[in-house]
């Protein structure tokens, strides 16, 4: 990552002077944490703040190591404030993200365990988290493809973008059909968003014809990522704006990988009818379903958590956190497994939202301990 | 590890962001620099980037990157709170300029600003999934009057089954008489003339003794055949059509749609009706789920036990639908067979197969129309082994009339710089070349360089009145425009140049370049290889990188060039050879092998270079082969690889192991349609005497009459004369079919004692060959035999039973198991009672039969936790095959119960014994 100081510069100083105060503070910060280097070789010794202040900046990115500092400064910020790592998420548009804050004694942990997806509490999937220890690991085939499904608004996403986190940061690539934009998705689109843009030169085809290119789009897809060893994760393949021939693509770059074409490369699918899917993966592949948490779930994510703070809860603690994050909320299974809610009960997306507030609460007041 | 928040949000109005979180739900994207807070004043970045950093993502590629947009359950969240038209149309004001130009955003803003619900009539496809979205958003709130989502989705499909159709349209003129055979044919609408109205009247008397036979639309290339029926389907089903024809669509350019299983063609009729016709949605769910049963009991390795009355099931359902279709609207259904060339390409006995399938439906679906749309001519001939093959009517589609011509012509010379052209001028064009459109596309390109006088110089003014063939007239046209570009080097590339299919700078410069004399003094691989591009008569862009020889201009110019240029025609195969040699992909392997069948090399060599990935891109090879190839063991053996049929006058001249393998390969495709007489018919085309002591055919012919009602003796004495005469060769593994055989014909002769016998010797050959699926499956013919004749508590059959649930587990096993569902079926009898898995396999794969839950129930040994997992779904209809594989979440928990030990070994055993008694049952059919 570059860091565009023309763009962003002005802003990220005045929050770097503002945040440290005085250029003792800061200068003190480039000591701690830029080690080998005399901090007068970084910024300017006659300059004002502001000055010293763009020479940290411009000195990272001519040393190639900008991502590296913003990434100290979001993981440890003047005074524990969150304005400038939350700043430096914008300006690195999104790719520095504010870590754990040091001060509050949050140890690091395992993608597969954390307790939270993009910041909101992730509690239960215990599947899918074994499956995704083991996926970089998966033999060829059918075990290389992780099928997602579940009704709406029970998490599919969620555990998307925890199979996200936990696949590794260079190789992985996350196609979110959701967030094309409203208009159709076509085969060659797809294609080369699979390959997150990188290529340019997926073959022409005649619009007119789109089944027949989903062939010619396969054969450059699976040729592009043989040797790749990509993780590949595709959400919401269920989408309106998916032509039928991209979504062929879908089941067809499924079926290479089932054919064992694609060695190293993982699939990830949410909301895809995994029946429909070819050769032995209806049965074989990796499955998991979403479904909202619990009490059981709930109650082993407080009791880990807890453990993980270094917090000590009684058993009526827990119990009270657990029957306070179910309070009020009500679902019944259909038959055809859809969770509603029942007469002035809360909807399950409703549901869905208020046990996440509740969660929230539940890791404040364990941290509060 | 990832972000942690430090502090717990309130309700999301309370937050502080909650100004910036209001005005980023209402946007599809927004610009963290210019966020406008839902109340106005001044922004606050720090809350803007809170916001970010908690609620929304960066989006990173198309029109709207560098921008935001808030996540999906956030935004429904936020909405939720907003709740009302007033609180959200406040937010969209407060970002006015922020507001993207996108149908959702467009869809949105209409949505909030009034009470009652839009029309969605006349909607663009792409409103219409601005709208889904919209209204998706939307439903968290308390707004009432939205369009329901389920109709916009319904829409949405119907807007993709007419996408193509609409696109291939475009520019559509002339065709009048082709228009008018169609629509006398399908006879939906009313006709336009008097002339038409009698025509019809006449149709329908001679249909009546014909019984409505298909209308077989075919022409070359180009010739605009799937534009004509697309015109055709617009004009009577598009949008806005009072009364809209149904009809069904089935092009077999969809890689996914295969021809040699007619069944499979199934889910996607079911498909397109659902779309047309919503209010049948539960009837076409329900036949997917039938044809999901049918395919399903489709068994690769065993047809005496496969299940022909799921496909029958399967079948009848569509047949119901269709009629049901028909006799509510009172209306003609348009079946419409594309892109048949795909299925000629498979050869005689998959078109045969389809025309049946066809042929069939016509008799049950008495308003049904069929229209197959192709290259090639379907000729009685191609299917010797048929006694009754389906009659049709032929519809050549001839070139354009003067109508269309001109519009084709206007179209293409629009690019060309070429100034005012006259009517008169274009219609002589036309009939330079019968209105063949390939002899349009080059004519045209002569056109636009040198005038008619150039087109008339190359074809000869005695055109007119000549019977010059219409290829020959494209040769010299084709001769014509290499002749006259500009640039020597150029011409040079596109002759001789152009006997290579694929082209890029590498070829130009390391292939090309010397056999063609081209030096470089004065250009460069890069600037000649650009200059061809434009040369969009001769070549058409694969990608940037790469061009390719048309390959209809190809076949016309190839043979006379192949013939030409012998020698430099072998020079450029042998640097042909060695340049794509070096590459490792599957495109650069298919034109390797393409310069090394052209050279003549041996098919051992071909054999060491295949790659199965390669196939595909060798078809259009296989085309050109069989127009301008010599003989030769190169094209049998791609016909062996791309699976395709040997033509009539190659195979019946074929050596007997290369006649077997078509022959084997042409009765499969029957036996898999049930077409058993046709596939006895195909093999015994030689005598048994002429067949290889192991030839692929015993099987074949061991089966079929196994499977007829007085076929068992023949049966047996086929079995012995195979096995005598595999004593002449070493080929264990067809003995042990032999044997498999042999043990179905003695309990088809209630012969179990030998029968057993029979197994016991089948399992011991199956262990010298130490192949895990022929032991597994021969050992559970062994205890379903020992089970019906009670000697299951013998030592060695209570061994060989633990063995079998230990190799149950085996990946081996479970990969063979769902392509042979008679085996699941008898493995989850036999063994389900100790190998759980088995019977979780079958249940998702084979489901249960109509009528079992009631059985099991009803105490047949089903404890409660059972009962209770088949009590959360809804009893299957009477008569039908419940697959459940609609119903993942019982297979699903009943797994979880298993592997966690919840389910009980009674449960397990009564399940097992559900499969024991369907294992029987199947048998008796099969034999009785």
């Amino acid at each position: 990552m570059a860091l565009d100081l023309t763009k962003h510069g002005k802003r990220l100083v005045a929050t770097i002077v503002k945040e440290f105060q005085t250029i003792q503070a800061f200068e003190a910060w480039i000591s701690q944490h830029i080690l080998n280097e005399n901090v007068a070789n970084i910024v300017g010794q006659n300059g004002l703040f502001n000055d010293r202040a763009f020479d940290l900046l411009s000195w990272a990115i001519s040393k190639g190591r900008d991502t590296e500092v913003l990434q100290m400064l979001a993981d440890d910020p003047p005074n524990g404030s969150p304005e400038l790592p939350n700043l430096i998420y914008f300006v690195t548009n999104a790719e520095v993200e504010p870590a754990a804050n040091k001060r509050t004694g949050i140890k690091p942990i395992d993608p597969h365990d954390d307790f939270f997806v993009t910041q909101r509490p992730f509690a239960n999937r215990r599947n899918l988290r074994d499956v995704l220890k083991m996926f970089d690991q998966a033999q060829p085939g059918a075990d290389s493809v992780l099928v997602i499904d579940g009704d709406r608004y029970t998490g599919k996403s969620y555990s998307i973008r925890f199979a996200a986190q936990c696949a590794p940061k260079d190789r992985a690539v996350v196609v979110d059909i959701g967030r094309w934009k409203s208009r159709p998705l076509n085969v060659k689109e797809l294609a080369t968003w699979i390959l997150d843009y990188k290529h340019q030169d997926a073959p022409s085809f005649d619009e007119t014809k789109e089944d027949s290119a989903v062939g010619p789009m396969l054969t450059w897809l699976t040729a592009k990522l043989k040797g790749t060893k990509a993780w590949v994760i595709i959400d919401h393949c269920n989408r309106s704006v998916l032509t039928r021939p991209a979504a062929d693509l879908i089941v067809e770059l499924a079926g290479s990988i089932e054919n064992g074409l694609l060695p190293g490369v993982k699939l990830i699918l949410a909301d895809i009818e995994r029946a429909n899917l070819p050769g032995v993966l209806p049965y074989r592949s990796h499955h998991d379903r979403a479904v909202l948490p619990n009490e059981e779930a709930v109650q082993q994510w407080v009791e880990a958590l807890a453990t993980h703070l270094e917090k000590t809860v009684t058993k009526q603690q827990v119990s009270d956190f657990v029957n306070g994050a179910f309070d009020g909320i009500k679902v019944v299974i259909t038959p055809a497994g859809g969770a509603v809610g029942i007469g002035n009960e809360p909807t399950i997306d409703q549901a869905a939202m208020m046990l996440e507030q509740r969660l929230y609460k539940i890791y404040d007041n364990i941290r509060a301990l | 590890m990832a972000a942690m928040r430090t502090t717990a949000p309130d309700s999301l109005d309370s937050t502080p962001e909650w100004p910036y979180l209001a005005g980023a739900a209402v946007l599809t994207a927004f610009d963290a620099d210019t966020l406008r807070p839902l109340g106005g004043g001044e922004p606050d970045f720090s809350q803007v980037t809170a916001m970010l950093v908690r609620h929304a993502e960066p989006i990173k590629a198309g029109p709207d990157r560098g921008r935001w947009r808030l996540r999906d359950d956030v935004r429904r969240g936020v909405l939720r709170t907003l709740g009302s038209r007033e609180q959200i149309q406040a937010a969209l004001a407060a970002n006015v300029s922020e507001r993207s130009d996108d149908s959702t955003q467009r869809a949105l803003a209409e949505l909030v600003s009034g009470k009652t619900p839009p029309s969605l009539d006349g909607r663009s496809f792409e409103d219409l999934l601005g709208w889904e979205r919209a209204v998706e958003w939307l439903g968290a709130t308390r707004i009432t009057g939205l369009p329901s989502r389920v109709d916009i989705l319904e829409r949405i499909e119907r807007h993709k089954l007419f996408t193509n159709m609409t696109r291939l349209v475009v520019g559509f003129e002339g065709r009048v008489d082709d228009l008018r055979t169609l629509r006398s044919y399908v006879d939906h609408l009313p006709s336009e003339s008097v002339l038409e109205a009698l025509g019809r009247f006449a149709g329908r008397i001679r249909d009546a003794f014909r019984g409505r036979p298909p209308l077989v639309i075919h022409g070359p290339g180009g010739a605009g055949k799937s534009t004509l029926i697309s015109k055709f389907i617009l004009d009577h089903a598009g949008h806005g059509r009072a009364k809209p024809m149904a009809f069904v669509l089935l092009d077999f350019d969809r890689r996914s749609l295969d021809p040699a299983k007619p069944d499979a063609l199934l889910t996607e009729v079911a498909q397109q009706v659902r779309t047309q016709f919503p209010d049948l949605a539960e009837d076409s769910e329900h036949l997917i789920s039938a044809t999901g049963a049918a395919l399903a009991a489709e068994d690769v390795s065993d047809y005496s036990k496969s299940d022909f009355d799921a496909s029958a099931t399967a079948r009848r359902g569509l047949v119901e639908l269709l009629n049901r279709i028909a006799s509510r609207d009172n209306q003609n259904i348009l079946f419409v067979l594309d892109t048949f060339e795909i299925v000629q390409r498979r050869g005689p006995t998959a078109v045969y197969t389809l025309l049946r399938f066809v042929a069939e439906l016509l008799v049950e679906v008495p308003r049904l129309r069929v229209v197959i749309v192709g290259r090639g001519v379907l000729r009685k001939q191609d299917f010797p082994f048929a006694d009754d093959v389906p009659e049709w009517t032929p519809m050549p589609l001839r070139g354009f009339d003067p109508v269309a011509g001109r519009a084709y012509l206007r179209a293409r010379l629009k690019t060309s710089d070429v100034g005012a052209v006259s009517d008169a001028q274009l219609d002589r064009l036309v009939q330079q070349v019968n209105g063949n459109p390939l002899g349009l596309r080059l004519a045209a390109q002569v056109f636009a360089r040198e005038g008619l006088a150039g087109v008339e110089e190359a074809i000869g003014r005695q055109r007119l009145s000549a019977a010059v063939e219409e290829e020959r007239v494209q040769g010299l046209l084709h001769a014509r425009i290499v002749e006259h570009l500009e640039d020597e080097d150029l011409k040079k590339l596109a002759d001789p140049g152009l006997i290579v299919r694929r082209l890029s700078v590498g070829v130009v410069r390391d292939v090309l370049a010397k056999p063609c004399g081209i030096t470089f003094e004065k250009t460069t691989p890069e600037v000649l290889f650009d200059a061809l591009r434009k040369e969009v008569s001769l070549v058409e862009e694969l990608d940037e990188k790469t061009l390719r020889h048309r390959p209809d201009v190809r076949l016309i110019m190839l043979p006379s060039q192949r013939r030409r240029l012998s020698d430099i025609a072998r020079r450029i195969d042998d640097a042909a050879v060695s340049y794509w040699e070096r590459f490792p992909g599957p495109a650069e392997r298919a034109e390797e092998l393409y310069h090394r069948m052209w050279r003549g090399d041996s098919v051992a060599d071909l054999e060491r270079r295949w790659m199965p990935a390669a196939g595909p891109l060798l078809e259009d090879a296989l085309d050109e082969f069989y127009v301008v190839a010599p003989e030769g063991a190169a094209r049998t053996w791609l016909s062996e690889k791309l699976r395709r049929e040997l033509p009539e006058d190659v195979r019946r001249q074929a050596d007997r192991r290369v006649w077997e393998r078509d022959v084997e390969r042409k009765a499969r495709t029957l036996m898999t349609s049930g077409r058993f007489d046709e596939a006895q018919k195909i093999i015994h085309e030689r005598p048994l005497s002429e067949w290889t002591d192991n030839s692929p055919l015993w099987l074949i012919e061991i089966d079929i009459l196994l499977l007829k009602k007085d076929g068992v003796a023949q049966a047996g004495v086929v079995i012995r004369m195979a096995l005598d005469r595999l004593k002449n060769t070493d080929d264990p593994d067809l003995a042990l079919a032999l044997l498999q055989r042999r043990v179905s014909a003695e309990e088809r002769m209630e012969d179990r004692t030998r029968a057993y016998e029979s197994a016991v010797e089948s399992l011991a050959l199956a262990r010298t060959l130490r192949n895990p699926v022929s032991i597994f499956a021969c050992g559970v013919v062994l205890l379903r035999l020992a089970r019906q004749t009670n000697r299951l508590g013998e030592p060695e059959i209570v061994s060989l039973r633990t063995e079998l649930v230990g190799l149950s587990k085996e990946d081996a096993i479970l990969r063979a198991l769902p392509e042979r569902p008679s085996l699941m079926r008898e493995a989850a009898a036999e063994l389900g009672a100790d190998a759980p898995g088995l019977l979780v396999l079958a249940l998702e794969r084979l489901g249960l039969e109509a009528g079992a839950f009631a059985n099991l129930a009803a105490g047949s040994g089903l404890t409660d936790e059972l009962v209770k997992f088949f009590q959360r779904g809804t009893m299957p209809a009477p008569g039908t095959r419940d697959t459940l594989t609609m119903r993942a979440d019982w297979v699903h928990d009943i797994a979880k119960g298993v592997g966690s030990g919840l389910v009980s070994r009674e449960s397990l055993q009564a399940l097992a014994r559900f499969y024991a008694a369907s294992v029987d049952r199947l048998l008796k059919q099969t034999f009785g």
